[in-house]
């Protein structure tokens, strides 16, 4: 017997789905951003200095070892790492992890900062590829540089803990530019915790556009490229409506691999960075599950003020691999942790955070793309009415520029990097336009993400970089 | 398709485009005027600063006029807090204290009735740096008063602890366990020595946290009068203590009675162990140079690490770690070595 389909009223059930799937989103996006308001203006204009003098001046400021993986980051490692060289923080040190790079990004710390080969005992807590030497910096004795064969950035991490000395380290991306204060503002709420939390992490702000010289940020400004300044807008209410209110309730499930310092003793105890694509959340959902497990009772943050300047894809080539990289990511750490959903056993990790992430998050993009096409398809085959049509555009278009603008405001009460009145008009600008082009790229991309992930496709995917700072 | 009115939406539609374009006035504008309130703030610091160090040095406060507008007291505090970071001495700060307590009072006293968090800890940061010991009563009853949040208190503490309060030994017997080990060194650390010794005086009644940190001010002050104090806690069987006592004599310098470390080399707990090395090494206790050589080859990393940094210590230690690295069969204790006398030859030191 033929089954007769009724498309009419499969594309009305399709467009009812979506359409409650949408609200319980923007319920969901409306409770993240209302706790972070009330978060972050609690601590709005709160003195610069005053909270971490002390902790700048104690011995009991818990030491940090800063990693920072490189692979071919020739043309902006030194600016990084002379950023890194005048940090505000009593006692750190530095160790770049050179991971088996191509070009002369070695010779060029060599020279630039008189490297010489030590003997150092280290720990092999964690396996990883070989290293074939150990370098120490005659004119900073505070940095070391291990030269290691090539094993991916996880591997890399690896080698930097193992050789690392301190009880907290710092993985920081090749290419970033750190605040001179950033330290102490993400690790003040460890050493306050007495160790209760295990990992913190700070916010990552877009360089394109800044001026940055010897790896110092002279002034905030904003690109001019349109695709640059999404991603600033994206950044801003990535961080500081989202985070704010999941760290909040100890759920956050991601500590920027761009700028988040961990407790080295846990992180070996719970495996290290495993080889992955998104490696950064992947150790969060393990370190969250190993907690659980071990039934101890530890916090992984987020802190708004603290800030990583980095470099954003310039072009839609770049950005594009970019974001179906970091769904994939997404994917590969929800997929191997899939035993924590909905298992009461892990508390509000198993029945928040990891439908949260999977269900909004990770599907997300895939049902917005069913409704772009559900609603196209509508309008064409008349079982919906243009006025409804244009009207549900619009709709989507004002709330995503209200939840721009919100974020805005919260960078506006929490770090007030952005100085002039007239940024906050283009963003605004932009930020109306975001719905008309970003929003269905960036959906496409990911979709395109999990479409490959299906077919298996493995990889990194290069980044060009041309280096943020001026040598 | 869906069953809802169009004007129903329109108005939502409207409604959002309201709180949209509400939301970016209000940042415009909020904007605007405090670029414009930094500016001014900024251009009278400018304008008094020269004034404000004339004061500190000779007293002279004529430069303020009458009128002193909510603008100006912010100035003044930016310019003060500014000085009272650089410049220290007793004239100075009684001066900082002075001007503060006459101009400033009513500001952060207002300050600290805000509803905003960090106003009142601001305000609580300019006590401080002000030495406004005359607001002692207004702190008390902020300790006490329901809502005040564990960061106020720590700062309430730290700043009574500085002002040598009465009653701050009895607020630290009674101290709020939630309050981190950290924030509790820095409000013993602010205490004198003689408020230090009334908690000495009555430790076993301190709640143990409270106890080791206590303990630890007696190497961080240098207090060596609590000399036998050290001695009984590092013959007692709580291990916690001590590490303390044991870190307090590493800190201090105090010499201690070699006999009574003698069984640590040998502790099941690698910290023990770890502080019986340095401690033999700071104070260059030869008798043990042989148990610190049994631990150059420990499994813990960290004791092997400060056994071979005590051995360097000694007249030949350099002799005993090149022997070392030359004859022992343990390639741990030989990489050890090998690293610490490189270390040693001073070339490249952390």
């Amino acid at each position: 017997m033929a089954i007769h389909i009724n498309w009419a009223n499969l594309l009305i059930v399709g467009n009812w789905i979506i359409f409650f799937y949408m609200i319980m989103i923007i319920l969901v996006y409306v409770g993240m951003l209302t706790l972070s308001l009330l978060q972050i203006r609690k601590t709005y204009q709160l003195d610069e200095f005053e909270p971490y003098e002390e902790l700048l001046l104690s011995e009991y400021t818990k030491p940090v070892s800063i990693l920072v993986p490189a692979y071919n980051e020739s043309a902006g490692i030194y600016g990084s790492i002379r950023s890194l060289l005048s940090i505000e923080y009593p006692e750190y040190e530095v160790i770049i992890i050179n991971d088996g790079s191509t070009d002369d990004t070695l010779e060029k710390l060599t020279e630039k900062f008189q490297l010489v080969k030590i003997n150092r005992v280290y720990r092999k807590q964690l396996e990883t590829k070989t290293i074939k030497g150990i370098y120490q910096s005659v004119l900073y004795p505070n940095l070391v540089v291990l030269d290691k064969e090539n094993g991916g950035k996880a591997d890399a991490l690896n080698a930097g803990i193992n050789c690392s000395r301190y009880p907290y380290f710092c993985s920081l991306d090749g290419d970033s530019i750190i605040e001179r204060n950033a330290f102490l503002k993400v690790l003040k709420p460890i050493i306050e915790s007495d160790d209760e939390v295990i990992a913190s992490g700070g916010s990552v702000r877009i360089a394109n556009g800044c001026t940055i010289q010897n790896g110092e940020l002279i002034d905030v400004g904003l690109s001019t490229k349109p695709i640059v300044l999404m991603q600033v807008i994206e950044y801003l209410r990535a961080f500081l409506t989202g985070r704010v209110g999941l760290s909040r309730n100890n759920l956050l499930l991601i500590v920027s691999g761009a700028f988040g310092v961990f407790s080295k003793k846990w992180v070996i105890e719970a495996g290290g960075y495993a080889h992955t694509v998104g490696e950064d959340m992947e150790l969060v959902v393990r370190l969250h599950r190993y907690m659980k497990e071990k039934k101890v009772d530890k916090k992984i943050i987020y802190v708004p003020d603290p800030v990583c300047w980095t470099e954003a894809p310039e072009s839609i080539k770049f950005l594009r691999r970019q974001r179906k990289r970091w769904h994939r990511g997404l994917f590969d750490s929800l997929w191997k942790h899939k035993k924590l959903m909905f298992n009461p056993t892990y508390g509000s990790i198993g029945l928040f955070s990891m439908p949260y992430f999977f269900f909004i998050e990770f599907l997300g993009p895939l049902v917005e793309l069913i409704g772009y096409i559900l609603m196209i398809v509508s309008v064409f085959t008349e079982s919906i009415q243009m006025e409804y049509a244009i009207l549900f555009f619009l709709l989507s278009l004002i709330y995503g520029s209200i939840y721009s603008m919100a974020a805005v405001l919260l960078e506006e009460w929490s770090m007030e990097r952005y100085p002039k009145v007239r940024h906050f008009a283009i963003l605004f600008l932009m930020s109306l336009t975001e719905t008309l082009w970003y929003r269905p790229l960036t959906v496409i991309w990911r979709v395109e993400g999990m479409i490959e992930m299906v077919a298996g496709k493995k990889g990194w995917g290069e980044m060009v970089r041309k280096g943020v700072s001026n040598d | 398709m869906i069953e809802m009115s169009l004007v129903l939406l329109f108005l939502l539609f409207l409604a959002l485009l309201f709180i949209l374009i509400s939301l970016f006035f209000y940042l415009i504008v909020k904007k605007y005027q405090n670029n414009q309130l930094r500016q001014r703030i900024n251009a009278m610091k400018d304008e008094y600063r020269l004034a404000v160090f004339h004061y500190l040095q000779n007293g002279e406060s004529e430069f303020l006029g009458q009128d002193l507008g909510e603008e100006k007291v912010k100035a003044l505090i930016g310019l003060l807090s500014d000085y009272s970071h650089v410049l220290t001495g007793p004239e100075v700060e009684e001066k900082i204290h002075l001007f503060a307590k006459e101009h400033l009072s009513d500001f952060i006293k207002k300050e600290l009735t805000k509803k905003r968090w960090s106003l009142r800890m601001n305000a609580l940061f300019a006590i401080e740096d002000f030495y406004m010991e005359h607001l002692v009563p207004i702190l008390h009853k902020l300790y006490g008063k329901r809502g005040t949040t564990l960061s106020e208190k720590a700062q309430i503490l730290k700043l009574l602890a500085a002002f040598n309060d009465s009653k701050i030994v009895d607020y630290i017997k009674g101290i709020d366990q939630e309050l981190s080990e950290f924030s509790l060194v820095s409000i013993l650390s602010s205490m004198n020595d003689d408020k230090l010794d009334e908690l000495f005086s009555c430790l076993d009644e301190l709640p143990k946290r409270t106890q080791y940190i206590l303990v630890e001010m007696i190497g961080k002050k240098q207090l060596t009068e609590h000399h036998s104090l050290l001695q009984k806690l590092v013959l007692q069987d709580e291990t916690e203590l001590r590490i303390r006592a044991l870190k307090a004599y590493v800190n201090s310098g105090i010499p201690i009675d070699a006999a009574a470390i003698d069984g640590f080399f040998e502790e099941d707990n690698w910290q023990l162990r770890m502080m019986a090395a340095r401690v033999a090494g700071m104070q260059r206790l030869d008798l043990y140079k042989d148990r610190l050589l049994t631990l150059l080859s420990d499994r813990e990393y960290v004791v092997r690490a400060e056994a071979a940094k005590a051995i360097l210590r000694f007249k030949e230690g350099e002799a005993i770690l090149k022997k070392v690295t030359e004859e022992s069969k343990d390639i741990f204790a030989k990489d050890m070595a090998v690293e610490w006398l490189e270390k040693g030859r001073g070339g490249y030191t952390y």
